[in-house]
């Protein structure tokens, strides 16, 4: 039975015997990740992501705190059965092809050998690569394709828990779109997923909570609505003194497939889809003589807990020899 | 959750025909390997100390020549002459020549570059040594056992080991002798012929 | 064992043009010497060494310092399994081949008339078997220590230090040093002198050193292997 993912004061510092000094990539953090939810973990370079994701996969050692993965050690055999990673350093074994890779972590996986050759074939599909790329090798490979097939090991064997780092980085926009697409898939199957990445907008899309971690402390955790769509939220002015209805608004936001927000004497906030909508957004307005003077993009919400939490800062906390116990 | 999702979640990977997965850390120590290991290293230091005290015979894969031969065989066969001075009593003796001489390997490496002699102090069994051998360590000034000393019939000592400090180091050092000698003589040995 | 982890290694090393011409070149070679010249007997083909330096240099290093082994360890392979694969891996091929060219050098040896005895020949067989597995156990160890190739640099300077340490051993007379530089050195290079044993040596010390080279290898690697931390993120901070 699935009993989510407890990340319990977890501490984690590297010491560089050589230069003396410490790094506490982790200060503290605690988390507690239900079956099921697919959670995005988000915050600027350096702020302990990867570390958290190295201490979730059992790769690093905490020097503090409790990692359990239902109710195991996060190294525990039973749960590396049941996970699937995609690093963000995806290094593959280059001389083999993509399909000997597949089949050789479905085999490292304990999977059936019978179903090899099919969960293959599916899993290949499934990430739009087809059978003759497959049949090549892996050196001869570009990014998208790298991380297709990484993203293909990663689903095997339908794992419980799967750990996605920046899966989308590199990607070409046909790549991000199928991303998109497994993410929803993902998330439509029951499995817990933990997604670190940097595009902000996918995150608010797909995950059901996302924290926001800087300096190795979980700064916020923010609730976002579950199958919401990604508002983006555009401000619009217009001329002073133009009088301008609730009515003309709401059929200029209709007919962009947008929605009204709030409005002003001289402003209004609209929610649309993307940047195609905010741009019928813009005609419609135009098309019921609404006086437009400017349209501008709001912070979605994600994007303001980076903007909250400036100025950014450095990307370790370092204490020298002198001070263990140093601030950063 | 839909039951479609509920399908999806498995007790174990795959399609649930899989044995279920085992419990355990991917850290874990093999037991097994480990005590082996301390057995081994126990049992080596055991017996290393006992052979130290108690050499096995060994069978020499050397055919020794007599002291009387060397000079005149050395200059036949273009070989410089290898004197290895020893005694029964002698530990690292036996430990040389079970190591060295008794492997065939370093015996017909040792055959091909030089001619062999065994010079054995009789002083603590018979109370004095025959004279040829008294000579031979007089000669070559020899103070403890085992010593190797590697000559040419000619011009004398091309080197020497005193003591047993392992195969290879034997081995290297009567190359490095056999090679000096080659060079003073202007020849090339190779699989144990010479060419000049 | 992990058979995929082996099979997977076996496949890797021989898809390696330049480890394949390598071992092509260090078997071959012998061979060629030992068709001209058959009464020099097993001494041209000598150790094995050369044929397990193929496939155990960099045998667990190359992995560390690619990256491979992040999506291998998210997998449920202990790293005592992975580390053992390793070494059945490199010291069974490397047995193989080298019993195929022992075998191979014992008919050149009938054919040119110099056929060698059964006793020699099987104890020449026999002690390359053990060979393979002994230098694989040793370099599985140094790789987990050093990441690249880097173990064959640590190999041949232990190797240079044990020498320096025999010759001042020799000098100063010093027995110790000379008893450990031997040991040391000879732990580079296990392997079971079945033609001493033969020839009335008592098996227990030697049979008991390289056993106890082998284990002490595989337990301290599997040790190393636990305590790393397999993450870009304990590289960069």
């Amino acid at each position: 039975m699935s009993t989510g993912i407890v990340v319990d004061s977890v501490t984690k510092t590297y010491r560089r015997a050589l230069s003396g000094t410490s790094v506490h990539a982790l200060n503290g953090v605690s988390l507690t990740i239900a079956p099921g939810e697919v959670f995005g973990i988000i915050g600027p370079n350096g702020a302990g992501k990867t570390t958290l994701f190295g201490c979730l996969l059992g790769f690093l050692r905490t020097d503090a705190g409790r990692i359990t993965i239902d109710g195991h050690a996060p190294d525990d055999l039973a749960v590396r059965s049941v996970t699937g990673y995609l690093p963000e350093r995806l290094v593959l074994d280059r001389w083999m092809t993509g399909r000997d890779f597949l089949e050789y972590h479905h085999a490292l996986a304990r999977l059936p050998e019978r179903t090899r050759h099919a969960d293959c074939a599916t899993a290949l599909e499934r990430v739009g690569l087809d059978p003759t790329a497959a049949a090549r090798v892996i050196r001869g490979y570009s990014r998208g394709m790298l991380q297709r097939v990484g993203l293909a090991q990663a689903l095997l064997g339908h794992p419980r828990y799967i750990f996605l780092d920046e899966p989308a980085s590199g990607v070409d926009p046909a790549g991000v779109v199928l991303f998109r697409r497994l993410l929803g898939e993902l998330k439509g199957s029951g499995a817990t997923v933990l997604l670190n990445s940097h595009q902000l907008e996918q995150v608010e899309r797909v995950c059901d909570r996302v924290a926001f971690v800087k300096g190795g402390k979980v700064e916020a955790i923010e609730t976002l609505a579950a199958g919401a769509e990604v508002a983006r939220v555009v401000r619009v002015r217009w001329a002073g003194g133009a009088t301008v209805t609730d009515a003309a608004l709401g059929q200029a936001a209709a007919a962009a497939g947008a929605s009204l927000a709030s409005r002003g004497n001289t402003e209004a906030r609209f929610a649309v889809p993307d940047d195609a909508g905010a741009a019928r957004l813009m005609a419609a307005l135009v098309a019921v003589q609404v006086p437009v003077s400017e349209v501008t993009p709001e912070e979605s919400r994600l994007e303001r807990l980076f903007l909250d939490s400036a100025p950014a800062v450095a990307a370790a906390t370092t204490s020298p020899p002198a001070n263990p116990g140093g601030a950063s | 959750m839909p039951p479609a999702t509920a399908e999806m979640i498995f007790d174990g990977p795959g399609d649930g025909t899989s044995p279920p997965p085992k419990h355990g850390s991917t850290r874990a120590l093999p037991r097994l390997l480990l005590v082996l290991a301390a057995a081994f290293l126990a049992a080596r230091v055991g017996t290393g100390m006992m052979e130290q005290s108690h050499p096995s015979l060994v069978k020499d894969s050397i055919a020794w020549r007599d002291i009387g031969d060397a000079e005149t065989l050395a200059r036949q066969t273009g070989k410089p002459i290898l004197y290895e001075f020893g005694a029964e009593w002698c530990g690292p003796c036996k430990v040389l020549q079970g190591e060295v001489f008794a492997d065939p390997r370093h015996a017909g490496t040792i055959e091909s570059s030089f001619i062999p002699v065994r010079v054995t102090d009789r002083r603590r069994e018979d109370g004095h040594n025959a004279l040829d051998v008294q000579a031979l360590q007089d000669r070559y000034h020899i103070e403890s056992f085992p010593t190797i000393v590697m000559v040419d019939p000619d011009t004398g000592e091309l080197g020497r080991l005193e003591g047993y400090p392992g195969a290879a180091v034997v081995m290297k050092t009567l190359g490095e002798a056999a090679s000096k000698y080659d060079l003073k003589k202007g020849q090339f040995r190779t699989g144990g012929i010479i060419i000049k | 064992m992990n058979r995929t982890l082996v099979v997977a290694f076996w496949r890797q090393r021989f898809m390696s043009p330049f480890r394949m011409a390598f071992l092509l070149f260090i078997v071959g070679v012998p061979l060629l010497i030992t068709a001209a010249m058959p009464q020099a007997g097993f001494s041209i083909a000598g150790k094995l060494t050369g044929v397990a330096l193929v496939f155990a240099i960099g045998i667990i290093g190359q992995d560390l310092s690619s990256g491979v082994l992040q999506l291998l360890f998210a997998r449920p392979v202990r790293r005592s399994e992975y580390v053992l694969s390793r070494w059945f891996a490199a010291g069974s091929m490397s047995a193989v081949i080298g019993v195929g060219q022992a075998a191979l050098v014992v008919l050149i040896m009938t054919v040119r008339g110099a056929a060698p005895g059964a006793p020699e020949a099987l104890t020449f067989v026999g002690e390359r078997l053990f060979e393979g597995f002994g230098i694989a156990a040793v370099f599985v160890l140094l790789s987990t220590l050093v990441n690249g190739v880097g173990d064959v640099a640590l190999w041949i300077g232990v190797q240079f230090v044990c020498g320096i340490g025999g010759m001042l051993a020799q000098a100063k007379g010093w027995t110790w040093l000379a008893r450990a530089a031997g040991e040391l050195s000879g732990s580079m290079n296990p392997n079971l002198p079945i033609a001493q044993i033969a020839g009335g040596l008592a098996p227990w010390a030697p049979a008991s050193a390289y056993l106890s080279t082998v284990t002490l290898c595989l337990a301290l690697a599997v040790l190393v292997m636990n305590r790393r931390e397999l993450s870009y993120a304990s590289s960069n901070g």
